[in-house]
């Protein structure tokens, strides 16, 4: 895991995210979009190309099903792996989120310490 | 009038026509059965007296050839009978055709052309001479008297072309009748049948419309209603959960003596705190919205205007910003105060912190003036603006639309459309190229 990418609209979410990820793992290089739809644009310069997407869902703009919509339709490269990050349990989220097979892990906030490693085994998984 | 009052006199009138075409076509129907039944026993009556002006003839026959008294007794007898039954419905017919009810043409021929009323007077006193004299004189007496040729001369002539005539005549007037009978009833038939379509037009329209619009305004409150509480339970959990995960960080930076990151991850708190703050105030001023009952007042708008700056002046921004207030003639408004003030606070403040750093003179124009009986209050800024794919979306429940300036419940400008409609006026969202403007409008009285 050397590149993630947060999608999150809440600044203090955000904040939280890289100061968690600084902390515990300084080598990985977090990128930050504040929607869906600038998530899209990053992704689609091709400057940034993560091992790992954390992404919300309640988003202005473009929310996370949104995202998960446009990114699985349009892209021909590799969709990296996606851990939903939201503070909605709702189970429809829950369902709508793993419908799509990059979907691997579905979290509550707040992002904490013990998630790191959580998220390594996903991805460590996930890339085999 | 509400609409249910309304459709409510609609249907008391509309029964009631019916009850009176169906009440009234249940009488005629009565009286047109008795009129028949008379008609009838009219018809039966007048055929009797062709009958029996024949037979009182061919009694008055066989009596001149009788031989004997004893043999002439006889027909005497039935004679009698025969004329007493003629003159009683002689009685019946000429009452009957002196009445108001039957045609004029059967009176005319009763009593003036060809006046039968007289011939069958005649006839009758002629035969009861007859009858007397034979009482008074014996058989012989009237043998081949004057009576009996009279009687046969009487009942050959035209008696009985007009007795023939006369039931003619009834049977006539009883088609005629029927067929007026008919004509009425299809009349009924036709009322009730624009009856019905009335009632349709009425009645039964205006409800389906308004069944239809009811449960349109139904399925849209409930899908507010489902939006708003999923959306109120992530809002009100997501800056805590933030908080929370925030406090963590924080014990970290302190841990590590990183003063400033630890500031900053307070500051996040706060703001996240603040947030959640705001959306409270808003779903209470929502629901106080929805279940306080508040009067009438006079309102002087520019004042109104003044005290929404002041409370607004403790925000960061203000100082960058120009704002200026034109008021053109305007009277007092009669209105629920706490509608227009939320509103004109909530597009102030929205118009505030959506300003535009980079501009060289961002700008608020505050303009009050009149049109058309409504109080106009203009409220145009050159901030940032709405992205254009949002302008529908404007006023819907938790829509924000400025991911960078990252605050604010979404509920604000949904509120401020329920204060409007609230105040029988509305809120119109004008783009500009540059900046937005908001025009609230409130009737005068």
């Amino acid at each position: 895991m050397k590149t993630i990418l947060i999608i999150e609209d809440n600044l203090a979410d955000q904040f939280l995210g890289k100061a968690i990820f600084n902390s515990k793992r300084p080598d990985v290089t977090v990128h930050i979009a504040s929607d869906g739809q600038e998530a899209l644009e990053l992704l689609n310069e091709g400057n940034i190309s993560p091992d790992l997407i954390l992404l919300d869902i309640n988003m202005p703009r473009m929310n996370g099903h949104e995202f998960l919509k446009e990114y699985s339709e349009d892209n021909k490269r590799e969709i990296p792996v996606v851990v939903m990050l939201t503070s909605s349990d709702q189970e429809q989220d829950k369902e709508q989120s793993f419908a799509y097979k990059c979907v691997k892990e579905y979290l509550q906030k707040p992002i904490k310490f013990e998630t790191i490693e959580r998220l390594e085994q996903v991805v460590a998984k996930s890339y085999g | 009038m509400t609409f249910e009052k309304k459709l409510h006199i609609r249907y008391v009138i509309a029964l009631l026509l019916i009850a009176l075409v169906l009440s009234f076509t249940y009488f005629f129907m009565i009286f047109q059965i008795k009129h028949n039944e008379n008609d009838g026993y009219i018809i039966n009556i007048s055929g009797m007296q062709r009958m029996l002006s024949q037979r009182i003839a061919l009694l008055a026959y066989e009596v001149n050839m009788s031989d004997t008294t004893d043999e002439a007794e006889g027909y005497i007898q039935n004679m009698r009978k025969a004329l007493s039954t003629m003159t009683d419905n002689h009685r019946e017919l000429t009452q009957d055709a002196s009445k108001d009810t039957r045609d004029e043409a059967i009176r005319r021929f009763y009593y003036v052309e060809p006046n039968i009323n007289n011939q069958i007077i005649e006839y009758i006193n002629i035969s009861t001479a007859f009858l007397n004299k034979y009482e008074a004189l014996g058989l012989e007496a009237v043998r081949n008297s004057d009576e009996v040729k009279s009687i046969a001369n009487i009942a050959q002539s035209d008696l009985l072309n007009h007795l023939n005539s006369a039931v003619s005549l009834y049977q006539q007037e009883n088609k005629a009748s029927i067929e007026q009978f008919k004509v009425m009833e299809r009349n009924f038939y036709i009322l009730g049948l624009a009856l019905l379509l009335l009632e349709i037009i009425f009645i039964f329209y205006p409800m389906v419309k308004n069944i239809v619009i009811n449960t349109r305004k139904l399925k849209t409150a409930n899908n507010e209603l489902t939006e708003f509480s999923y959306r109120i339970s992530h809002d009100l959990r997501a800056p805590i959960v933030s908080s929370l995960g925030l406090v963590d960080v924080t014990k970290m930076f302190i841990e590590q003596d990183n003063k400033d990151e630890a500031y900053e991850a307070l500051d996040h708190m706060k703001l996240a705190l603040v947030r959640l703050e705001e959306l409270i105030d808003d779903v209470i001023n929502l629901t106080k919205m929805k279940s306080v009952m508040i009067e009438k007042q006079d309102v002087d708008v520019s004042n109104m205007i003044d005290h929404a700056l002041e409370k607004l002046s403790f925000m960061v921004n203000v100082k960058e910003i120009d704002i200026s207030t034109q008021i053109e003639g305007i009277e007092k408004l009669h209105i629920k105060p706490l509608f227009l003030k939320q509103s004109i606070e909530n597009i102030l403040s929205n118009a505030i912190k959506y300003y535009d750093p980079k501009k060289s003179n961002p700008n608020i124009r505050i303009r009050v003036y009149k049109e058309n009986n409504y109080c106009k209050i203009s409220i145009k800024d050159n901030g940032i603006g709405f992205p254009k794919d949002y302008y529908d979306k404007v006023f819907g429940m938790f829509k924000r639309f400025h991911p960078d300036v990252s605050f604010g419940s979404g509920l604000g400008l949904y509120l401020v459309k329920q204060n409007m409609e609230e105040l029988g006026g509305e809120i119109l969202f004008i783009p500009h190229d540059v900046g937005t403007e908001f025009i609230l409008s409130v009737p005068i009285r």
